[in-house]
């Protein structure tokens, strides 16, 4: 039988059509398996517990392992085997580890720094996007329009993670400036969208 | 009068002291150097670090790794440079490199300011790979493959010849004397590329381009959407030029315009063919030919 008749003959399978959500969804679940074993929290055993729990174990009866005259060759062994273990390892301990403590005077922000707005313009945008896509489909069907909003949505699930990032290492300087661009970078693109939504 | 001075003296004094705090500032430095056999990848994954990676013609790996803590109070900083942790470690054919945070859910938020820096100096051969986010990173005197991938921040390369590659969310890219072949991928991220020799392409979404190639540039595509692209060549004439842009013009010095078709939205040019061509496209943002001014100066 030749090659390309066998290859003919081989089955085919169509694999599920829902195969690579499944993959997808799989992906992301490891993640978050992931990043979570990192947030478990840590618990420290009681100081006693040691005590408590030798204390429930039997009493261990002391037998001699070896007759006396071994005693000597694994005591000699055991010296062999530390001072090979101190051989092995002296390569790899050569990691210098120091500390060191300095004081350092840095720049705060000022305490009368302007307050933010009291309004909702970010849910007041959306809610005209919306309400604009919905009267005027053709304009929300250009292609301009689908990747500004698509953008949009981008920048709006980056800026949530920086936020996440904020809550927990604070204002830390370059998270701040991350944060920055992603507002600079959101404002230009909503402004897009309404200049050409309001056409 | 004099009333009124000190009590000017006083207010701006107070408010200068108000915009300063004295932070105890500690600092953990591992330092450690790796054999190193040929063929052997630096693999560095890192987070919140600023880091710098240097070609160096020895045959070891230097790592000086400073993890440091701030935060007014000394405990505090001890306590939460524990958080930070790190890994140097040969695995088989990779040497790894990376720190993180482990933060116990007790102690919820961190007070202080935690950071890594990484100083690390390879054999100019060495392949490189480095993962980062919120930092900077810096590259220099490499002839290997190096790939980078970083999200803000910003990425600094100098004399690189080999095969580099650079993904970029939002970090901005400074490089100057790239060679060899290179491929940058960014989005939203300010390039500067300044005597830019070798071939390769560049893409990029949103943001801003500026490139000075050299005259020994031999080829160069540019893909771009929506980001500010120049170019400034030393002579317009060392290259070919096939330009095309959609809902934006192309700008190019007055001598060239017969070059330029009607609606400005094409540039074809070449005064030679053996010359090495640039291919632009670009959409929604201007493209910008001009000549290199005294062959430094960018506009920034």
């Amino acid at each position: 039988m030749d090659w390309s008749r066998a290859i003919q003959n081989l089955p085919e399978h169509e694999p599920r059509p829902d195969l690579w959500d499944r993959i997808d969804a799989d992906l992301r679940a490891d993640a978050v398996i992931d990043r979570t074993l990192d947030d478990l929290p840590v618990f420290e055993p009681q100081d006693d517990a040691w005590e408590q729990i030798a204390g429930r174990l039997e009493k261990p009866v002391v037998r001699p392992l070896w007759p006396r005259s071994f005693r000597w060759i694994a005591a000699a062994a055991v010296v062999a085997l530390v001072a090979g273990i101190w051989a092995v390892w002296q390569p790899v301990s050569d990691e210098k580890v120091t500390i060191a403590y300095a004081t350092e005077t840095v720049e705060t922000e000022w305490a009368a720094t302007p307050e933010p707005l009291p309004s909702s313009t970010d849910q007041k945008v959306e809610t005209f996007i919306n309400e604009q896509c919905a009267q005027q489909i053709v304009v929300c069907q250009k292609p301009e329009v689908k990747e500004l909003k698509q953008q949009l949505r981008e920048l709006s699930n980056r800026k949530m993670a920086v936020e996440q990032e904020l809550l927990v290492f604070g204002n830390d300087p370059a998270l701040v400036q991350a944060q920055i661009k992603i507002e600079n970078e959101r404002a230009e693109v909503t402004k897009e969208l309404v200049r050409i939504l309001r056409i | 009068m004099r009333t009124l001075f000190f009590l000017l003296a006083f207010v701006t004094l107070s408010a200068f002291a108000a915009a300063q705090t004295r932070l105890q500032v500690v600092t953990k430095t591992v330092e450690k150097e790796l054999t190193y056999s040929t063929g052997q990848r630096v693999n560095l994954t890192a987070q919140k670090a600023d880091i710098t990676i240097k070609g160096w013609n020895k045959s070891t790996v230097l790592v000086r790794l400073k993890l440091i803590a701030k935060h007014p109070e000394r405990e505090v900083a001890e306590r939460e440079l524990g958080y930070l942790n790190y890994d140097i470690q040969t695995r088989n054919n990779v040497i790894d490199l990376s720190n993180r945070f482990t933060i116990p859910q007790r102690a919820g938020a961190i007070k202080g300011n935690l950071k890594a820096v990484y100083e690390v100096w390879v054999p100019t051969r060495c392949p490189v790979s480095v993962r980062n986010t919120f930092g900077d990173v810096s590259l220099s005197d490499l002839a290997s493959e190096a790939s980078i991938q970083l999200e803000f921040g910003k990425l600094s390369v100098a004399n690189l010849s080999g095969k580099t590659t650079v993904i970029s969310d939002y970090g901005d890219i400074d490089a100057s004397e790239l060679s060899g072949f290179f491929t940058i991928k960014a989005e939203k991220a300010d390039i500067t590329l300044r005597e830019l020799s070798g071939s390769g392409t560049i893409q990029s979404r949103y943001g801003k381009l500026s490139i000075q190639p050299d005259a020994s540039l031999t080829s160069l595509s540019v893909q771009a959407a929506r980001t500010e692209v120049f170019l400034y060549p030393k002579r317009l004439d060392d290259f070919q030029y096939e330009v095309e842009t959609t809902n934006a013009i192309i700008r190019v010095p007055d001598a060239y315009g017969d070059s330029l078709d009607a609606n400005k939205r094409r540039f074809t040019y070449s005064a030679s063919s053996h010359k090495p061509t640039l291919l632009i496209k670009n959409s929604y943002s201007p493209v910008v030919i001009q000549l290199a001014a005294g062959g430094i100066t960018l506009a920034k």
